[in-house]
């Protein structure tokens, strides 16, 4: 007569048993946002540069390490590479990357034209040598890579008493030298300079009396006579992209962006005022930028901008966005990228700092 | 809140069966063949997960199932039996504070058995049955607000769900017509529909998770009965 009460007390048992740790829901066969040994390219690092180039095949560096995948980091290469200490931004065109390192009077070119594996240092000889006699502040703008055997690097000197100072160089890499193409001193300052090649480059610059003002001033002989400088915006921009063909883009972090398609002698600014936090411009109508959180595309040259459909997507912390052309590209920043192959209307996750990456 | 009435609906359930059965087995012969072709058949019992993927989560379950079921042939050999059930399985989880798991299915569809052998006091009738199943696996929280000592809001909704065909067959022995155990095995592999919000929250912690996979939940069952024939 007790059975009943034994298979009563067994269910009770049994019942209500279970393994804390396993659900039903995890018993579904998952699989992992992102490959997790890209661990040792997030945990602890920063990306600092990434491109996509044609097949799919990205480059990037980060902090610590230089790496390249064509399968979206399903596989990929990586090298430890630590970046020279830079006192002027990267500069970085395929697979050429350049900077300046060292004292600001008599700087070390750190060039890599290997996408960041291995880096070549040279301190040319500058004749005359820069003086900061006179000056309160001597700054380094930019270093611009112009062919195997050219640099053009561009000082902005300022001056409390008389003209703030210019002065460009062309540096022989060759034979580690440096000379003055041009300087002035007026009453404008360098804030980039693009070369797209050995004769023609573009300068963005304001006017230490009007600070406030964005200009722009074109050479066409290697940096011997700049145009006068045209106004752009009523803000100051830094950033400064070269496409082909005089499309140039203009830009400032977080904030105005205005476009030229030929060469700078026209500008077009977006409707409305928008305010970017990155822009990237692909060919002379089309051109990415990320605003507002939300990623917005102009077909026309850069007045008009149209919000890209997508919805899910982290664009509020991207610091960067890059296409290979209109379809293909990928967005990135600090330990996170994401790659798109539609436009942007949708997002493949490539790098994301999950617990189980940086844990 | 709802899955413990459940759990305690069928306790209750579970003990009057008992106490039926052992009624039945106190008395001192066994009742009389039954004469009516209609009967009920009330049983529950445990159910042990057989497949691989639901005895990962639970080691056991409680099933209950409740049908009429109505005589054929010349000497009342075959039995159908409509009936409806129900299968529940509960633990204890832990997903970053107490919670509970459950995973419920309501049964519906049909029974037939057929008694093969008598044997003094016993009737042996194999089973064969198949249920329409709708399955939902879901989570409700056990912790309390620290301040009012009441349970904090559930986890809404259904972690999966389902429907889906499960087949039994198994045997039956019935002692003196009117209790019987069954022991049965139970084919039941629901393709489960995983929830949008769970899909989401899974893919912020970067794991991809499909929207449908099909696990296998079939179960071996124990179960006591009673047969409530019409008159006696």
């Amino acid at each position: 007569m007790r059975k009943p009460y034994y298979l009563l007390i067994c269910i009770a048992i049994a019942f209500g048993c279970g393994d804390k740790d396993k659900f039903l829901f995890s018993q579904a066969e998952t699989s992992l946002v992102v490959n997790p040994e890209t661990k040792v390219l997030v945990k602890g690092n920063t990306l600092v540069y990434s491109r996509l180039d044609s097949g799919n095949i990205i480059h990037g560096i980060s902090k610590t390490l230089v790496f390249a995948t064509s399968d979206q980091f399903k596989t990929f290469d990586y090298k430890s590479s630590t970046l020279p200490t830079n006192i002027t931004p990267f500069v970085i065109d395929k697979n050429i990357i350049i900077t300046a390192s060292g004292d600001v009077l008599t700087p070390a070119i750190q060039l890599s034209a290997d996408y960041g594996n291995s880096w070549t240092s040279v301190t040319p000889t500058l004749t005359p040598a820069m003086s900061a006699t006179g000056y309160y502040s001597t700054e380094l703008v930019s270093v611009n890579y112009v062919n195997d055997t050219t640099v053009m690097m561009i000082f902005s000197q300022k001056s409390v008493s008389s003209a703030d100072k210019r002065t460009l160089y062309r540096v022989n890499l060759s034979t580690q030298t440096g000379t003055v193409v041009s300087s002035f001193s007026d009453a404008w300052l360098p804030a980039a300079m693009k070369f797209a090649d050995i004769q023609t480059g573009w300068m963005l610059m304001y006017n230490s009396g009007a600070y406030g003002t964005t200009y722009i001033s074109k050479t066409a002989d290697s940096g011997k006579t700049w145009t006068a400088p045209k106004v752009i915006d009523k803000n100051i921009m830094s950033n400064l992209q070269l496409s082909s063909n005089g499309v140039i883009s203009a830009s400032y972090p977080s904030g105005n962006a205005a476009f030229s398609s030929d060469s700078g002698v026209t500008w077009k600014k977006p409707t409305g005022g928008i305010r970017f936090t990155t822009v990237y411009r692909v060919n002379a109508n089309v051109a990415y930028g990320i605003s507002d959180s939300d990623l917005k595309k102009s077909t026309d040259g850069g007045s008009t901008w149209e919000h890209v459909p997508n919805s899910g997507y982290e664009f509020v912390n991207m610091k960067n966005i890059y296409f290979q052309d209109e379809d293909n590209g990928i967005m990135y920043a600090d330990q996170k990228m994401y790659i798109t192959a539609d436009g942007g209307k949708t997002w493949k996750t490539l790098l994301y700092p999950y617990s189980y990456i940086i844990e | 809140m709802k899955g413990h009435i459940n759990r305690y609906i069928l306790w209750v359930f579970t003990l009057l069966i008992i106490q039926l059965s052992v009624k039945a087995q106190n008395a001192p012969t066994p009742p009389p063949p039954p004469k009516e072709k209609l009967a009920i058949d009330i049983d529950a019992g445990v159910a042990y997960p057989f497949g691989q993927d639901l005895s990962n989560v639970f080691k056991a379950g409680v099933n209950a199932t409740i049908g009429i079921k109505r005589a054929f042939l010349k000497k009342r050999r075959l039995w159908i039996r409509p009936e409806g059930g129900i299968k529940y399985y509960t633990k204890k989880a832990d997903l970053g504070q107490d919670m509970r798991e459950t995973f419920r299915s309501w049964k519906a569809g049909l029974e037939i058995q057929y008694r093969v052998k008598d044997y003094k006091k016993f009737s042996f009738f194999p089973i064969l049955r198949v249920d329409n199943n709708w399955c939902a696996n879901q989570f409700s929280n056990l912790s309390k607000d620290q301040t009012t000592g009441t349970r904090l809001n559930e986890v809404p909704g259904n972690y999966l769900d389902a429907t889906g065909i499960s087949f039994d067959a198994g045997i039956m022995v019935v002692r003196a017509k009117s209790i019987y155990v069954k022991l049965d095995y139970e084919y039941f592999q629901p393709t489960l529909k995983a929830s949008p919000d769970l899909i989401k929250a899974l893919y912020t912690e970067g794991i991809i998770m499909p929207e449908t996979r099909k696990l296998d939940c079939s179960t071996i069952n124990l179960s006591v009965g009673v047969n409530l024939n019409f008159k006696q």
